[in-house]
């Protein structure tokens, strides 16, 4: 009884600290619905005096705000109409074009603004970019990944680890009627003691299968089965290898819900202990995106694992809530992003030479920043606590990070 | 007295008679370059001349170098090419729920749909002869060539072509449908050849003509050079007589065939504009003056 009290208690804790996030990120969804208005009333204006093109700039810059670059392009597609010299309203709209993938489109009105040299310099960059991107896009094949370095410091401890990691995303377009690819996700990440740091780790894993669009468009659902290896060695004894396969599914819904779920079945070998492990997990959730830069994403998950000696049951919740915001005056490139996290976790362990349950919360906060386009820096502060009704196994800790990385 | 209700009543009728064409107001013209045909049912033709309204059932046309779009209540956005003729059949849309339905008839020419409202809920049909095309909440360009529809799908969700052998849909942009089904991804410079039939000739023109010619012959290696002509800055396509130099097959062969890398240019952007002008049924192309007469 006192365990589960303390359990509500923690939960409590941890939503009282995230309710205010989602009641202030909750305010972009009403300034949403405001600009929503205001463009049903320019869009009346305009239908009305169809050759005005402040008000088609204005119903152009109201749609991209509300992320419906659709019909910003079938607006700025009027507007040149009526102007064709309009550089600047040409630009913007193969800006839209590549925004909706529209690669073709895009670089036809970039192609006609580089023959007229009409592009200032800023201007030529970021059309060379867009440019980029659609032959990149057009090659069938795309490999996009994140380089990140840096260091974390559990506070109570006092302890540092230096901490890297690497994320490649390969796409392979895989051809036919249909925009699919077969995608390969490999992460690798290293933790190294520092100053009085006293465990290293290190983890590799790799996903691969083909992303299937089950009902033949790109708004339906995505299925992607896949094979998984994994490979995880740890100075505090826990070598793994596991390798399994499972099948993601995710879905854009009409409006601004997403829901998702991964179902997966591996086995894993602990070279340490010789333990063999059977492991069955399924991931389920929903994001909601409260404006185009603001969303919530909850997530909840059950795991059984089966061992030679030991059985554990996991389940767990999680919810992440972020917004990016335009960078603060004096800092040059890409938004900037704040993120809230908080997530629960009740692992019963049976067998064994300790069974018990623990209860794991956590809750943090993780702030990016870019310097260039490519170049960005995170700090992150978090506080994680885990309750077990075994004595030996409770710890609380807090921890910050800073880390240097780099998007291609 | 009798003679009075008579009037009344003829007056009555005809006012009667003109309200639902006035009501029926679907959508207005938000461009035309340098003109545009419309015959509402019932009426004679008019000219359709920016900020027109235009009505459920209207024929709009337009001649060899006319084009034109048209803005409807649901923000889709139709851009007519030259030598095309559409009928707007159906548009029922209420505002308040985003409902409705959204159809069209194209016998000929070349046409882009930019999808609203209407479309993202249910998919706007695209009549074309020997085919129909369902659009949902996507960009699309459709285009009838010697009696044969064709369908690229731009951007978006989904784009499916029926016919009486075939049924077919795309999620790839870029690419085709014809009436045998998928044809694979539209060959880049034909596509900009398309596009450029409906975009601003004044913007066109600027294009060097060296990069012209030069995109010309890697867009359509294929070509006769008795089918082309240079007027000015402008290299002009006899694309009707280029369209009946093959069949069909050959054409539509051509029309997804990989093509050249366009990279190149200035800026580090890529040029790929040739200029093609299709004549009407019946005109042959004036190379000095790039006029179908």
């Amino acid at each position: 009884m006192g365990n589960r009290t303390h359990w509500a208690c923690r939960t409590a804790h941890a939503l009282a600290w995230a309710v205010p996030l989602c009641v202030a990120f909750a305010v972009p969804s009403h300034a949403q619905s405001s600009l929503a208005d205001e463009r049903a009333a320019v869009f009346q204006r305009m239908f009305d005096d169809p050759a005005n093109p402040a008000l088609m700039l204005d119903y152009a810059r109201l749609s991209a705000r509300m992320g419906d670059f659709e019909t910003v392009a079938a607006t700025l597609e009027r507007l040149i109409a009526l102007q064709p010299e309009n550089a600047a309203a040409r630009l913007q709209l193969a800006q839209a074009y590549s925004a909706i993938g529209a690669d073709p489109l895009a670089q036809y009105h970039l192609s006609i603004l580089s023959s007229a040299g009409d592009l200032p310099p800023a201007a030529a960059s970021r059309a060379a970019a867009v440019d980029a991107a659609a032959e990149t896009r057009a090659s069938g094949s795309s490999v996009t990944g994140r380089v990140t370095l840096g260091v974390s410091r559990q506070v109570s401890a006092a302890t540092d680890d230096l901490t890297g990691s690497v994320i490649l995303d390969w796409r392979q377009d895989m051809g036919g009627a249909h925009d699919q690819d077969w995608r390969t996700q490999f992460a690798a990440s290293v933790s190294a003691p520092g100053d009085g740091g006293a465990g290293e780790r290190q983890s590799l894993r790799l996903r691969t299968g083909p992303e299937l669009r089950i009902s033949q468009s790109t708004q339906g659902p995505l299925l992607q089965p896949y094979l998984q290896i994994e490979a995880t060695r740890d100075s505090a004894g826990s070598d793994l290898n596991t390798y399994g396969f499972g099948v993601a599914y995710h879905h854009d819904l009409q409006g601004a819900w997403s829901v998702f779920s991964d179902v997966a079945v591996s086995w894993a070998d602990n070279l340490s202990t010789g333990e063999d492990v059977q492991i069955g997990a399924l991931t389920m959730g929903a994001s909601y995106a409260f404006s185009p830069g603001t969303s919530a994403r909850l997530s909840v998950n059950g795991q059984r694992e089966n061992g030679t000696t030991e059985d554990r049951t996991i389940q767990g919740a999680g919810l992440a809530i972020g917004h990016s915001f335009d960078a603060p005056v004096g800092f040059d490139g890409r938004a900037w992003s704040l993120v809230g996290t908080a997530t629960a976790q009740r692992t019963v362990v049976t067998g064994g030479t300790t069974p018990r349950t623990d209860r794991d919360y956590s809750f943090g906060v993780n702030l990016r920043g870019y310097m260039t386009d490519d170049l960005f820096w995170t700090v992150g502060l978090s506080r994680s606590t885990r309750l077990s009704d075994a004595a030996g196994f409770d710890s609380a800790e807090t921890t910050a990070s800073m880390r240097l990385g780099w998007e291609f | 007295m009798v003679r009075s209700f008579l009037t009344i009543a003829i007056a009555a009728l005809s006012l009667a008679c003109a309200i639902p064409v006035a009501a029926q107001s679907i959508g207005t013209v938000a461009s035309v370059e340098p003109s545009m045909r419309g015959t509402p049912p019932g009426g004679g033709a008019r000219r359709l001349d920016l900020g027109t309204q235009v009505v459920t059932d209207e024929t709009i046309q337009t001649d060899g170098i006319g084009r034109g779009q048209i803005l409807f209540r649901d923000q889709s956005t139709l851009a007519i090419g030259p030598n095309t003729t559409i009928v707007l059949d159906t548009f029922v849309f209420d505002p308040a729920t985003g409902d409705g339905q959204m159809g069209l008839r194209m016998t000929e020419g070349v046409l882009r749909f930019i999808g609203g409202t209407l479309s993202e809920r249910t998919p706007a049909t695209i009549a074309l002869p020997g085919a129909t095309i369902g659009i949902r909440g996507s960009t699309g360009l459709f285009m009838v060539i010697n009696g044969e529809p064709i369908a690229v799908f731009l951007s978006g969700g989904q784009m499916c072509l029926t016919s009486d052998t075939t049924s077919a849909c795309t999620s790839r942009r870029g690419g085709v449908l014809t009436q045998d089904g998928y044809a694979g991804p539209i060959n880049p410079g034909f596509l900009n050849s398309l596009l450029g039939l409906l975009d601003s000739s004044l913007a066109l023109d600027a294009l060097s003509s060296g990069a012209i010619n030069q995109l010309a012959e890697q867009a359509f290696p294929e070509i006769d050079g008795a089918l082309t002509s240079q007027v000015g800055d402008t290299v002009v396509l006899d694309l009707d007589r280029f369209f009946l130099d093959f069949t069909a097959d050959e054409l539509i062969d051509l029309l997804t065939s990989p093509g050249p890398s366009n990279s190149g240019g200035t800026g580090g952007t890529s040029v790929t504009s040739p200029i093609l002008i299709i004549c009407p049924p019946g005109t042959v192309l004036d190379p000095t003056t790039a006029l179908c007469t």
